[in-house]
């Protein structure tokens, strides 16, 4: 039988923060309190790969001694945060929920890590994800499957499904996550939280696993947008050990108008995202959240983005391609898992890879090495290229006319285990509202709008210009706001039923 | 598919799923047991079809514009950092001799 959850994982991380500059509450209490409900929680949902719990003790103990001499790093000193698995944290194992990485300890701090212990969060714990990043349930962890909070027999989507899982459970009062297709935004909706990707360029790569290295992007998996604007001060900024790092995108919330506040905003409706394959629940709620967002004041209309037809296909050909070349350096050599068996180096480099990577990593990587090959680049390669410019092309255009585009997150609510696994043309079709932010490199998240009639969250979709992540805030705190704040958290009942299925 | 086994009369794939499974999977490193191997032809075809909306894009890829060509990549300052500890560097390595990484034995 369940336990409710300790008090303090109810609350908000902006809330943490106030008792914490009010004093009302401690660091290692706060802490304490996570370590309990992971406990309690983490045997049925199978978010954390590993718990951190005396680091994370220890860590708090320093916060709280900071606070006591009026020395805090930041507004966010002591409140914790626990971490996807392909973010590298020195002194831990970094495994990409892949054998091959299973017992690879890093010898230095990813830059988002450097900077959330420069702000005095304390490190809770290692998330499960799908390997290296790959699929959208994160049933490919090569440990085991992370469960759904919201009912148990259900996938909490990928590939940071830990992520949004601990978040979601309140094992966690934040985590960081990977987007390359969707990976933070598509579990974020199927387990009722917020999740930012941002724009390309503006969090530091550097110290995140590569999978794909035009698409890849640190986001974040909160509980409210208010507390995904503090995380976001926090994680963004220039690094020059990121080829890519933009320092015109440190990011800076709007807080001008009252948040929320929509007159004077054109949102825009891609027809393309409304097609005849999604989910009746998912574009009710969807249709129900835009209608709110027009009696707030913004102005919503309908417009087409027909290069969006191709943005599926290409992220596939150009994520594969990227992937087969990126993990080319896992040879069982100089680190990862190495076969004991081999009679020669080639021999070596197969045994080791095959042992080690999952399926889908295997498949991706062949298609990948497929799209590069000579005899079909040109016809794949190339011209998914030439797809991803036509999409960027249509997309800017569109924001010289629209401040946010809104589009369902995915085409239905979480689904049951083993649903899509068999399938992985139908895994990868769940991504087909998400990768176009990924090609054109802009700023997207998900905010919960609703519910579906199993009682499976529903999130929003929302994308913005390349500079446009505060104003994509602004929009979605006005949906949060309608949404009735006993419905942040699942239900006890959805623990107790997961347990008796 | 279809696309694809035409080309590959006029490329090194072969033509039939299982034999472009293979080959795919050599240039991959990569060695698929029979039952993956199976699966995987079956799969294939789907998967590449898939990406066959692709070829009625009529547009090429862009090439940069000569100014964007021109534009200086970002440099890191020139500055010397220190190394990172030996053990720390040998620590993911699979096997070791003192302060060397040893090298697989193989056999060409």
């Amino acid at each position: 039988m369940h336990k409710p959850l300790p008090a303090l994982c109810t609350q908000t991380a902006a809330s943490l923060c106030r008792m914490l500059a009010a004093g009302e509450v401690t660091s290692a209490a706060i802490v304490t309190a996570y370590l309990q409900a992971t406990k309690l929680r983490d045997p049925a949902v199978h978010a954390y790969l590993e718990v951190f719990a005396e680091e994370a003790l220890a860590q708090a103990a320093q916060s709280d001694a900071r606070r006591k001499a009026n020395q805090a790093l930041s507004a966010l000193d002591g409140v914790p945060i626990a971490v996807k698995d392909n973010l590298v944290i020195r002194g831990h194992i970094c495994s990409c929920a892949s054998k091959m990485l299973e017992s690879f300890r890093s010898p230095y701090d990813a830059t988002v890590i450097q900077r959330v212990r420069a702000a005095g969060m304390p490190l809770l714990g290692r998330l499960n994800m799908d390997e290296f990043a790959m699929g959208g349930s994160t049933e490919n962890s090569a440990f085991c499957a992370t469960r759904n909070p919201w009912n148990l027999a259900c996938v909490p989507g990928g590939s940071s499904g830990g992520s949004a899982a601990a978040v979601a459970a309140g094992m966690a009062p934040w985590a960081l996550g990977s987007d390359t297709g969707g990976s933070v935004r598509q579990p974020a909706s199927f387990c009722g939280v917020v999740g930012v990707k941002p724009a390309y360029g503006a969090v530091s790569r550097y110290g995140l696993v590569a999978f794909a290295s035009s698409l890849d992007q640190v986001g974040t998996l909160t509980q409210t947008c208010e507390d995904a604007a503090l995380l976001l001060q926090v994680i963004c900024g220039h690094d020059t050990r990121d080829a890519i790092s933009d320092p015109a995108l440190c990011f800076e919330p709007d807080c001008t108008p009252p948040c929320g506040d929509l007159r004077g905003l054109t949102l825009g409706l891609p027809l393309e995202c409304f097609d005849a394959g999604l989910n009746a629940d998912v574009r009710s709620a969807v249709l129900c959240a835009v209608e709110n967002l027009r009696k707030q004041g913004a102005e919503v209309r309908e417009l087409s983005i027909p290069a969006l037809r191709y943005a599926l296909p290409a992220y596939y050909v150009l994520s594969s391609a990227e992937a087969s070349s990126n993990l080319a350096r896992y040879d069982g050599v100089r680190y990862g898992h190495r076969a004991d068996e081999y009679t020669d180096l080639d021999m070596l480099y197969r045994q080791s890879r095959s042992e080690a990577l999952g399926a889908e990593v295997q498949r991706r990587i062949m298609l990948g090495t497929f799209a590069l090959s000579s005899g079909y680049q040109e016809q794949y390669y190339r011209k998914a290229q030439a797809a991803r410019e036509r999409i960027r092309q249509e997309l800017n255009e569109a924001f010289s006319n629209y401040d946010v585009l809104l589009s369902p997150v995915a085409p239905s609510p979480a689904y049951p285990f083993g649903e899509k696994s068999a399938d992985p043309l139908a895994m990868i079709s769940g991504d087909c509202y998400t990768v176009s932010a990924n090609i054109a490199g802009l700023p997207a998240l998900s905010v919960p709008c609703g519910f579906s009639g199993g009682g499976l969250p529903i999130g929003l979709g929302m994308m913005g210009a390349r500079g446009g992540m505060a104003l994509l805030l602004r929009a979605a705190t006005a949906v949060e706001r309608e949404q009735p704040e006993s419905t942040r958290k699942p239900p006890l009942t959805a623990f107790e039923k997961g347990c008796a299925q | 598919m279809e696309k694809a086994i035409q080309s590959a009369a006029i490329h090194p794939m072969h033509t039939e799923p299982m034999e472009t499974v293979r080959a795919v999977a050599r240039l991959s490193m990569l060695t698929l047991p029979a039952e993956q191997e199976a699966r995987m032809a079956r799969e294939f075809p789907a998967m590449v079809q898939f990406a066959d909306i692709l070829t009625s894009l009529t547009a090429e890829a862009p090439r940069k514009a000569a100014s964007e060509q021109a534009k200086p990549a970002p440099l890191r300052p020139d500055l010397t950092m220190p190394s990172l500890a030996v053990e720390e560097v040998l620590m993911n390595a699979a096997t070791v001799n003192g302060a060397m990484i040893t090298v697989p034995k193989t056999f060409e």
